[in-house]
C-alpha cells in the first residue's frame, strides 16, 4: 500500500496490542468475549495458564491447572473468583480462585441425553449451560463447592451466540434458519419472538453478530446472495413490542466473499478479506426507505486498515514486524476486538475521525456522522472550519449542516427544560434519546471555534454570510440567538456599511431585541440615520421608557421625552436640556408643566437645584419684561 | 366650493441653460420638447419665458430656485436635477363649469392642486431616466443625450397619470410584504447564497407579487427600481402570463419537468433562444457615484428576483442557463413557504365605510402602506373622499415646520377628520369619519388605532 493512501485510512489497530503466547503445539489460546480475557493454556494447564485482559493491561493472572483432558472452553466468572472449564460435552468443572492459585475442582453435569454446546456466565454466581435441548441455569455456591439448579428452558439448539452486555443469547436451530433470542437475567430466562428471517434461509454461526447499536440490542446477519448479487447485512433491532426483533436496516456491501464485522462507537465496520478493505455504516444516517426497512450504502469510501507493526525481540536489536492485515489468522470479536492467534496479538480497532471526515465527500453527511460520535465534537468543528475557510464555501450546504447540529441543540435545550415542567415525583426521568446526543455544539462553541477563528479583516462578507446562515438555522430550530452572535452580525454589517440589510433584518424581527443591541445601534446612529430609528423601535418594544427619554433628550426632543415621563422622572434632566436649547418658550412650557404637575410639585420644594431653574426663569422673563418696557417707553 | 381639475400636460421640456448663450442660438438649449407639434418659435418662446422667470426670481432668493408658477390656466413646475439642467412641466387647468361665475375667487383655486405632488412627479420622471441612462451630464455628447431623452420620454410621458397623482407620489414608497422571520431568513439566505456563489451578482432583490421582501440595494435606488418593476415591467408580464393560460402550452413533452421560472429580462425561452435577449442596464447612485449594472429579472410563480449583475460582466446564454437551474429549484420551495405563510395570515380587512383609513410612511426604509388606495395602479380608486387625501398632501407639505415629532388635526366640512402624526422619521395620515366628535375623542381614537396598527415600533407613545 502506498503512503498517500494510508494517510486517509480511517481505521487503525490499537498501538499497543495485548501480546500473548501464540498458538503452538503445546499452547492453546482461548478468548472469553464476556470478560475480554485471553487465556493461554500450556499443556492443558499443567505448564501454566496465563490470563490477560483486553480492557486493562494491568490485569494479569498466572496460575497452574491440573490437566484433565483437552480444554474446550475456559471462562472466569465476572468477578474472576471462579474459573469454569469445559472439557467434555456433558459437564463443566469449577475451581475457586483466590487471585494466585486454584482450589480443588467441583463439577456439574447437564441433564441426561443433553450435550453442552457451551456455557456463559450470566451473572457473578450464575451460569447457563446451553445444550442441544435448551438452557440450564445454575447458581454457583463457591463456599459449598456446589451448584444449585435454578431453571431449565427447553429449545432445540444447534449453535448459539452470546452477547454479554445485553445478556442475550441467540439460539439457532434448523441450520440457522430459526433464530431465537433469549434474555438470561436475574435467575430467569426470557424467550423473545423469533428473528423474522426469510423462510428456509440458513445462516452460519460466523454470519451472526450480536451488538448494541445506539443503545438498542441488535442482531446482524450477514446474507450472502446467490449469483452475482453482492452480500448484505440485515440488521434486526430488538425494539419491537416486548423487545421483539424487527428487521429495520439493510446494509448494502456491494461486494462478495468473506466478511467480518466489528462495532465501534455505534458504527458498523465490515471488513472484506478479498479486497483487504473495510467499509463503514451508520444506521442513524438517512437512507433509502421502503416504509419499514432502510437500505444503507457505505457512509464512507472503502479503505484499508492503517498498517500496523509490532516490535519483536531480535538477536541483537528489536525487529519491527509489519503485521499482515486482513490475515486469515484473524478472529474478530465483538464489539471491537481483532485477534491474530498465530501472532499472539489482540488489538482494539479504532476509528480515526479526522481521516474519516476526509473520506466523506459531503459535508452534510459528515456532520451527521460526527454528531453521533463520542469524540466527534472537536473533529466536527475542525471540519466545519476547514470547509468555511475554503475560497468559496457553499452556504446552503453549510446551513443544512447547521440544521443537523441545531436539531440536537434544540433537543438538548428541551430536555434541559423538561424537569422544570413538572413530572410526577415517582415518574422516572427518561433520558430519551439522550444517549444519541453525543456531540452538542452550542452557540458558544460556534462563536469560539468557528467565528473567532476567521479573520475579521479579510473575511468580513464571509462572516456575515456565515453568521446569517447560522442564525437562520437557529431560527429554523426555534432557538433564540445569543447576544454575542447578533452583535457579531450587526458589527459585521455596520463595518461593511450594509445598513439596508440591517434595517431589513430588524424590520422582520430576524435579530432579537436586547438592550445592549439597542445601545449598539444608537452608537451607530452617526453612521446611518436609520440606526437610531431602529434603536428607538427596539427600546419601545421592550418598553424601556427610561432609555427612550434619554435618547430623545440627547436629541433635544424635550417635549417628546416629557410625554413619556412618569412620576419617577427627574425634572432636572428636562429643564437643563430645555434651558440649553435657548428656546425660551420651550423652557417656559417645560417649567410650568412640571411645576403645576402634582407629581413633581414636591420635588421643587425639596431640591435646591430645581429652585435655581425657577430663579433662572424669573431672570429670563424679567429681563424680557424690562426690555419690553423699554421698548414701550 | 370651487374645484379645479387638471386637463392634461401642456408642455414638458428639458433645457440646459449654459448652452446657446448667444442670441439666435436659443434652440440649442432645448434638449427635449413635448409636444412635437409646437414649432421651434413656440418652443424657443416657452423655454425663454421659463428661463427668464428663473433668472428673475433668483435675484430675490438666490439660495433656492423657483419651484412653480401659477397662472389662471396653467401651472408651471420647475426642477433642476443637475447643475444647469432644468426640467419643466406645464399643466393645463380646467375649472369645473359651476364655479365659472365666481372665477375671480383665485384664492380658493390655489389650494386645489398641490404643487409638491407634481414636483414629485417631475422628480420621478428624472430619476426614472437616470436609472436607465445615467445622469444628464454623463452623456457622451449633447446629440446622444437628445436622442436618449427623446426615446425615453416619448414613451414615459404616456404612462404618467396626472389626474390621480396624490400624496403617494410624494412618498414614492415601497410596499413590503409582512412575513415572519422564518420566511424572511429563507429569502435572505437564498439571496446570500446567490451572491456568494456567483461573483458577478453584486446585489439581489426579492419581491412577492407587488411586495418587496428583500432588497440588496439602498432604499433610494430601490424606490426607483421598485416603481419600474411594479409600475411597468411586472404588469406587462403578468398580462402575457395570463394570455398563455395557467399551463405552459409550449412544453414539448408532457413528461418534461414543469418549469415555473423564467427570465423576464433576458432570454425568454432558454431552449430555443439563440441570443440572450434584451437585458436593461441600470445605474444606481446610492454609493455616491454612478454604478452600472445589468438588471436581470427572474420570475417563478409569484416571486420575482432582480439580479444586479456587475456592468462589466459578459452575459452569455450559458450563464443564464446555470442561473436558471439554480434559481428554479431553490425558488420553488421558498415561494411555497411564503404562500403558505400568507394564506395563514389573511384576515378579512375591515373595510366598512366608517372604518378609519390610513397612509403610513417610513422615511428610513421608504416603506409605505395604505388602506386608502384600493389598488396600486394609481387608478384613483380611493376608499375615502379625495379631499381628505388632498389635505394629507397639504399636511405633508407643512411637515418641515413640525420638527422631529408632532401632530396636526384637521376637520373638514363633511365631518371628516384628518390626522397627521410624525415621529421617529415616520409619518402617518389618518382619515376618520365621525359625527359630532370632539378633538379629544378623535385624539383618543387615533391613539387607539396606533396602538393596534403600529405595534412594535416607537411611534404610538407620542
Amino acid at each position: 500500500m502506498d503512503k498517500s493512501d494510508s494517510d486517509t485510512c480511517y481505521l487503525e489497530l490499537s498501538k499497543d496490542p495485548i501480546r500473548f503466547e501464540a498458538v503452538n503445539q503445546l499452547t492453546n489460546v482461548f478468548f472469553d468475549d464476556s470478560n475480554k480475557d485471553v487465556f493461554a493454556v500450556r499443556s492443558g494447564g499443567v505448564m501454566g495458564v496465563v490470563v490477560k485482559n483486553a480492557e486493562s493491561e494491568s490485569k494479569y493472572l498466572d496460575f497452574r491447572m491440573e490437566d484433565h483432558g483437552s480444554v474446550l472452553s475456559i471462562k472466569f466468572s465476572p468477578d474472576h473468583k471462579i474459573l469454569a472449564v469445559q472439557r467434555g460435552t456433558n459437564s463443566v468443572e469449577f475451581m475457586n480462585f483466590d487471585g494466585t492459585a486454584l482450589d480443588t475442582e467441583y463439577s456439574q453435569t447437564c441433564k441426561k441425553n443433553c450435550n453442552i454446546l457451551g456455557f456463559v456466565w450470566s451473572q457473578v454466581n450464575e451460569i447457563s449451560f446451553i445444550t442441544d435441548h435448551g438452557i440450564e441455569l445454575y447458581m454457583v455456591i463457591p463456599d459449598k463447592k456446589s451448584l444449585k439448579h435454578l431453571k431449565t428452558t427447553s429449545a432445540t439448539v444447534q449453535w448459539f451466540v452470546w452477547c454479554n452486555s445485553n445478556k442475550l443469547a441467540l439460539l439457532a436451530s434448523h441450520h440457522g434458519s430459526h433464530l431465537l433470542p433469549v434474555i438470561i437475567k436475574n435467575g430467569t430466562t426470557n424467550k423473545l419472538n423469533k428473528v423474522d428471517t426469510e423462510p428456509g434461509k440458513m445462516a452460519l454461526e460466523r454470519d451472526i453478530t450480536l451488538a448494541t447499536l445506539y443503545g438498542t440490542p441488535a442482531v446482524l446477519i450477514l446474507r450472502h446472495q446467490n449469483g452475482p448479487n453482492a452480500a448484505e447485512v440485515h440488521v434486526h433491532t430488538l425494539n419491537g413490542p416486548g423487545m421483539s426483533p424487527v428487521k429495520s436496516h439493510v446494509l448494502k456491501l456491494g461486494l462478495t466473499g468473506r466478511f467480518a464485522i466489528n462495532i465501534e462507537d455505534d458504527i458498523i465496520l465490515v471488513h472484506h478479506q478479498a479486497s483487504r478493505s473495510s467499509v463503514i455504516f451508520d444506521i442513524a444516517l438517512p437512507a433509502e426507505n421502503d416504509g419499514t426497512v432502510q437500505y444503507h450504502s457505505p457512509a464512507a469510501f472503502a479503505r484499508s486498515i492503517k498498517p500496523a507493526s509490532i516490535t519483536l525481540p531480535g538477536l541483537r536489536d528489536n525487529e519491527i514486524h509489519y503485521c499482515e492485515l486482513y490475515s486469515p489468522n484473524w478472529v474478530v470479536f465483538q464489539p471491537n476486538i481483532i485477534i491474530d492467534a498465530k501472532l499472539g496479538c489482540l488489538w482494539h480497532i479504532k476509528l480515526c475521525l479526522p481521516e474519516l471526515c476526509e473520506n466523506i465527500a459531503d459535508l452534510r453527511k459528515c456532520t451527521q456522522v460526527m454528531l453521533k460520535r463520542t469524540e466527534g465534537k472537536t473533529v466536527l468543528l475542525n471540519v466545519l472550519l476547514k470547509y468555511i475557510k475554503q475560497a468559496k464555501p457553499k452556504f446552503d450546504v453549510l446551513q443544512e449542516s447547521f440544521n443537523h447540529i441545531n436539531y440536537i441543540y434544540r433537543d438538548f435545550i428541551e430536555a434541559e427544560l423538561q424537569p422544570n415542567i413538572g413530572t410526577s415525583p415517582g415518574a422516572p426521568i427518561v433520558p430519551k434519546n439522550l444517549s444519541l446526543h453525543r456531540v452538542l455544539v452550542d452557540q458558544d462553541d460556534m462563536m469560539n471555534e468557528i467565528f473567532q477563528k476567521l479573520d475579521p479583516e479579510k473575511d468580513l462578507p464571509k462572516i456575515e454570510w456565515l453568521s446569517l446562515s447560522y442564525l437562520a438555522s437557529l431560527s429554523e430550530c426555534s432557538i433564540s440567538a445569543q447576544y454575542n452572535l447578533t452583535e457579531l452580525l450587526v458589527t459585521c454589517l455596520a463595518r461593511q456599511k450594509k445598513f439596508t440589510v440591517l434595517q431589513q433584518m430588524l424590520q422582520y424581527g430576524a435579530i432579537a431585541d436586547s438592550k445592549p443591541l439597542a445601545c449598539l445601534l444608537l452608537s451607530l446612529g452617526n453612521m446611518h440615520s436609520g440606526a437610531s430609528q431602529m434603536a428607538l423601535d427596539m427600546l419601545a418594544r421592550m418598553d424601556a421608557r427610561e432609555e427612550i427619554q434619554e435618547v430623545l433628550l440627547s436629541d433635544g426632543q424635550v417635549l417628546s421625552a416629557l410625554k413619556l415621563a412618569d412620576k419617577t422622572a427627574n425634572p432636572r434632566k428636562f429643564l437643563s436640556v430645555a434651558e440649553q436649547s435657548g428656546d425660551l418658550t420651550l423652557f417656559h412650557s417645560v417649567l410650568i408643566h412640571l411645576k403645576n404637575n402634582p407629581d413633581f410639585a414636591g420635588a421643587f420644594q425639596k431640591d435646591e437645584r430645581l429652585m435655581n431653574f425657577i430663579q433662572q426663569y424669573n431672570n429670563m422673563f424679567d429681563k424680557n419684561k424690562k426690555s419690553e418696557n423699554t421698548l414701550n417707553q | 366650493m370651487v374645484t379645479q381639475i387638471i386637463a392634461g400636460l401642456k408642455n414638458f421640456f428639458i433645457f440646459k441653460s449654459s448652452l446657446g448663450a448667444n442670441e439666435g442660438e436659443e434652440l440649442k438649449k432645448i434638449l427635449y420638447y413635448y409636444p412635437l407639434t409646437d414649432n421651434t418659435d413656440v418652443q424657443i418662446k416657452n423655454v425663454g419665458f421659463v428661463e427668464g422667470i428663473i433668472q428673475f426670481t433668483d435675484t430675490f432668493k438666490p439660495s433656492s430656485h423657483v419651484n412653480s408658477l401659477h397662472t389662471n390656466k396653467t401651472r408651471h413646475l420647475y426642477y433642476q436635477p443637475e447643475k444647469d439642467f432644468w426640467m419643466v412641466m406645464v399643466l393645463k387647468l380646467n375649472r369645473s363649469t359651476k364655479e365659472k361665475e365666481i372665477s375671480n375667487d383665485t384664492e380658493d383655486l390655489e389650494d386645489d392642486i398641490e404643487d409638491n405632488v407634481y414636483e414629485a412627479l417631475l422628480k420621478q420622471a428624472y430619476l426614472m431616466y437616470r436609472l436607465f441612462w445615467g445622469t444628464f451630464k454623463d452623456a457622451k455628447n449633447t446629440d446622444s443625450l437628445k436622442m436618449t431623452l427623446e426615446v425615453f420620454y416619448r414613451a414615459y410621458l404616456q404612462t404618467i397619470k396626472l389626474a390621480n397623482a396624490d400624496v403617494l407620489n410624494m412618498f414614492s414608497g415601497i410596499q413590503y410584504l409582512p412575513v415572519d422571520k422564518h420566511c424572511f431568513l429563507k429569502v435572505q439566505t437564498f439571496v446570500n447564497c446567490l451572491e456568494s456563489s456567483y461573483d458577478f451578482i453584486e446585489n439581489a432583490s426579492f419581491l412577492y407579487n407587488d411586495y418587496l421582501i428583500w432588497s440588496g440595494i439602498e432604499p433610494s435606488d430601490m424606490q426607483v427600481v421598485y416603481q419600474y418593476l411594479v409600475g411597468t415591467l411586472l404588469p406587462a408580464n403578468v398580462e402575457t402570463e395570463l394570455l398563455g393560460g395557467s399551463m405552459p402550452r409550449n412544453s414539448t413533452s408532457p413528461f418534461a419537468p414543469l418549469r415555473h421560472g423564467r427570465f423576464i429580462t433576458g432570454p425568454s425561452n432558454l431552449k430555443s433562444a439563440k441570443t440572450i435577449g434584451k437585458v436593461p442596464k441600470v445605474y444606481l447612485f446610492a454609493s455616491g457615484k454612478s454604478q452600472e449594472y445589468h438588471l436581470v429579472v427572474y420570475r417563478a410563480l409569484s416571486a420575482t428576483v432582480c439580479l444586479f449583475i456587475k456592468g462589466d460582466t459578459e452575459l452569455t446564454l450559458d450563464l443564464f442557463k446555470t442561473l436558471d437551474e439554480d434559481l428554479n429549484t431553490k425558488l420553488l420551495c421558498i415561494v411555497s413557504d411564503i404562500a403558505d405563510y400568507c394564506s395563514k395570515q389573511i384576515i378579512t380587512p375591515n373595510l366598512s365605510d366608517s372604518s378609519p383609513r390610513y397612509i403610513y410612511f417610513n422615511n428610513v426604509n421608504l416603506a409605505y402602506s395604505s388602506n386608502v388606495h384600493l389598488d396600486n395602479k394609481q387608478s384613483g380608486n380611493l376608499a375615502c373622499p379625495k379631499e381628505s387625501v388632498r389635505i394629507a398632501t397639504e399636511m405633508k407639505g407643512n411637515l418641515p415646520f413640525l420638527g422631529p415629532a408632532g401632530e396636526t388635526i384637521v376637520k373638514t366640512m363633511n365631518d371628516f377628520w384628518v390626522v397627521m402624526k410624525t415621529s421617529n422619521h415616520r409619518e402617518c395620515y389618518i382619515a376618520l369619519q365621525q359625527k359630532n366628535a370632539s378633538l379629544i375623542g378623535i385624539s383618543e381614537e387615533v391613539k387607539r388605532l396606533c396602538d393596534t396598527e403600529l405595534k412594535g415600533i416607537f411611534f404610538k407613545q407620542i
